[in-house]
């Protein structure tokens, strides 16, 4: 009402002052040139400046002036009011909470187009428990005057902005209808009576929630693990809604009476889920030695549910390493790539027990990056030992005149908790082939290559026979086997090359 | 520019040079032959006819002598990496073996031996000049030229050897080594060559 008060206000300023301004509005004043006609022109910034400083300043002139000014909605006693209706696209009033939904509403206006008003469309629902409906689009959906089918009278609206109800933090029952205006009155689509399928007064929606589930419940690594290694605890889970959902790990102990520790996480729909516990600080040094069991809580905001609950992980025991000393010593100060180099590294356990313990020797060159060299199990007790990685060659040619260096990596941590110790070596020595040229091992090498080379040379004269065949050749022809003789002697072709090869003919 | 990567371009302007001279050679003389004859003489006819016998023992020497030159070409060169980017020391396998030295050098000559096989199995009879295994039929060889192609063989293993010694020493140089090498390979390659190149000069005479 508030746009139809303001435009006819407009109106009225539009043809009653006179004033320059920016728009120039051509105004017939029905004289000729000599009654002073012409172009009256509208500031419309001062008409709105005017008009709101009016609004603030002198409401209640304003409020006389939109008095002064309303007009009466078109009515006539012809006018009937236009039928709206409910219109739902499916059989299956039963529904998940994310399940797709399309609800129109179908409006029929057998009133001619003179007389037609504008409607203005509210959709309107009633929550399951509520007991009031309630809008849920604060700005109407306008249906004009002139959308209407010529021939039917008709025209729908689709309400977009229900795509679903996955909104609802219940469930049961849910009510939709539409609230009408057409200026003068009011109604709703539920007041219709005598209404059939597939038009409806309302809506009536039975709204279910589809409740998650998990699967593929995993511990990894499986079997003993130490406090410290990288378990993690897997899950996938599943909610058809695509709701938020709050999945919570629980950890027991063996017995599954008491709970050690908790953890929840939020997930949104369906997908894996993990927990690792060293992110969590799950396990400690004092659960060496204890069995665990666990199990997941979790729900969707509307219903809960839990799983059984599952063995594991078994936290073994394991030692406590000190490990200092690493070292190396090489066949020569010259460093050669092709010599033997032994490692070492001493170890105790710090606990007084003795366990088994895997170590692997690394070296790192520029060409070659931290490649395994060896690696033993040793049985590690409280005793101090060096661990010994004996004349290993490690190195390459193509390490020659590079530095290195290397690292032992052991199956428990140490005292700082970290499962390597490393040091840096020296250059390697630039010098690439071991032997000297003298050396029995060079000449095998070089000898062997004559003669083979020699043999295949041998080899393949006596398959091709070139120079046989040359000499039958020249034999055949001239029956001479000194075939350049005979070619000296001949008379043919043979002889005329001959000849000419000794001074080009 | 390095005297040895000079000299690596002139080592195959040489090679570059005898193939050209040799199939130069054999066409002049196809050509007057045609001239004397008065007729067309098919190049199969030409071929066989100019063949001269320089014995199977000489041809496998000769044999031999010219996958020796292309091993010492590849151990002065592709041993270490002196004067191209790529060498035999990269690849570490090979590099790193106790026979090394000798997989290196076969493979060479493998290789060249496969080249020298390939172009006398696949050409045909009309290009029997371009056939590296009859290089030496289509020329006059005195007993002294076979001599020093047949000598050509241990002066191409001293430059393998000088090559070698070049290597065990790698990355020290040693520029009298190299000089050796190179000296032996470029003589070698000259005696090599040495029959083509007298035929060309003496045809111009």
């Amino acid at each position: 009402m508030r746009q139809v008060v303001l435009i006819l206000i407009l109106i009225l300023f539009i043809n009653t002052l006179p004033v320059h301004g920016d728009i120039d509005i051509p105004v017939d004043v029905g004289g000729g040139s000599s009654s002073g006609g012409g172009h009256r022109q509208i500031d419309f910034d001062r008409i709105f400046q005017a008009l709101q400083e009016g609004k603030v300043q002198k409401p209640q002139k304003f409020e006389e002036m939109k008095k002064l000014l309303w007009k009466e909605p078109i009515t006539s006693d012809e006018y009937v009011l236009p039928t709206v209706l409910m219109y739902y696209k499916g059989n299956n009033t039963t529904l998940t909470r994310n399940e797709p939904l399309e609800i129109t509403t179908v409006i029929t206006n057998q009133n001619p187009s003179e007389i037609r008003r504008v409607l203005y469309l509210y959709l309107e629902v009633q929550d399951p428990g509520e007991k009031e409906f309630r809008n849920l689009n604060s700005m109407p959906e306008i249906v004009q005057t002139n959308e209407y089918n010529e021939k039917t009278n008709t025209t729908t609206r689709t309400w977009g902005i229900l795509p679903s109800f996955g909104y609802l933090k219940t469930i049961g029952q849910e009510e939709v209808r539409v609230k009408i205006s057409d200026g003068v009155n009011k109604w709703y689509t539920s007041n219709y009576t005598g209404v059939y399928p597939p038009y409806y007064r309302e809506l009536v929606f039975n709204v279910t929630n589809s409740q998650p589930k998990m699967s593929n419940l995993t511990i990894t690594p499986s079997g003993a693990v130490r406090y410290n290694d990288p378990i993690e605890y897997k899950a996938d889970i599943e909610d058809l809604d695509d709701d938020m959902l709050n999945v919570t790990l629980h950890i027991l102990d063996q017995q599954g009476a008491m709970e050690h520790k908790n953890i929840t996480l939020q997930v949104k729909g369906s997908g894996a889920v993990g927990f690792k516990a060293n992110e969590y600080g799950l396990f400690g040094e004092a659960d060496a030695g204890k069995n665990f069991t666990y199990y997941y809580s979790f729900d969707d905001g509307i219903n809960s549910s839990r799983t059984e609950i599952q063995e594991g992980p078994a936290i073994r025991r394991g030692p406590k390493l000190f490990v200092d000393k690493l070292d190396f010593t090489a066949e020569s100060e010259n460093y050669y790539w092709w010599q033997w180099y032994t490692f070492g590294v001493r170890v105790k356990n710090l606990n007084p027990e003795e366990f088994d313990v895997v170590f692997a020797l690394y070296t790192n060159t520029k060409n070659n990056p931290w490649t395994v060299v060896e690696s033993k199990t040793v049985r590690v007790g409280p005793q101090s030992q060096v661990i010994y990685f004996n004349r290993t060659k490690p190195f390459v040619v193509t390490d020659a005149n590079e530095s290195f260096s290397y690292r032992i990596k052991f199956s428990e941590r140490d005292q700082s908790g970290k499962d390597t110790i490393e040091a840096a070596g020296p250059r390697i020595n630039s010098k690439i082939v071991p032997y000297a040229l003298y050396h029995p091992v060079m000449i095998m090498n070089l000898a062997l290559m004559l003669l083979v080379i020699l043999g295949a040379g041998l080899f393949i004269e006596r398959n091709i026979k070139r120079g046989i065949e040359s000499q039958e050749s020249a034999s055949g022809k001239h029956g001479n086997a000194k075939g350049r003789g005979t070619a000296k002697s001949g008379s043919g072709i043979g002889s005329k090359i001959s000849a000419m090869f000794r001074r080009g003919g | 520019m390095e005297l040895l990567t000079l000299i690596a371009f002139i080592l195959a302007a040489i090679l570059a040079g005898t193939a050209v001279l040799h199939i130069k050679t054999l066409n002049k003389v196809h050509r007057r032959i045609e001239a004397l004859e008065h007729k067309r003489v098919s190049k199969e006819d030409f071929y066989r006819e100019m063949t001269i016998a320089q014995g199977s023992n000489f041809t496998a020497l000769a044999l031999a002598a010219w996958m020796m030159l292309f091993v010492a070409i590849a151990y002065l060169y592709l041993l270490v990496p002196t004067s191209l980017p790529y060498s035999y020391m990269q690849i570490p396998v090979v590099a790193s073996s106790l026979i090394g030295f000798f997989i290196f050098g076969i493979i060479v000559a493998a290789l060249a031996a496969i080249a020298i096989l390939a172009l006398d199995k696949l050409l045909p009879e009309h290009y029997r000049g371009l056939k590296l295994t009859e290089l030496y039929s289509f020329y006059t060889l005195s007993k002294n030229m076979k001599k020093f192609i047949g000598l050509t063989v241990p002066a191409l293993s001293f430059s393998v050897l000088f090559s070698a010694f070049i290597g065990t020493t790698y990355p020290g140089r040693d520029p009298l080594a190299e000089t050796l090498a190179l000296a032996f390979l470029v003589v070698s390659l000259g005696v090599l060559v040495a029959p083509i190149y007298k035929e060309a000069w003496e045809g111009q005479r």
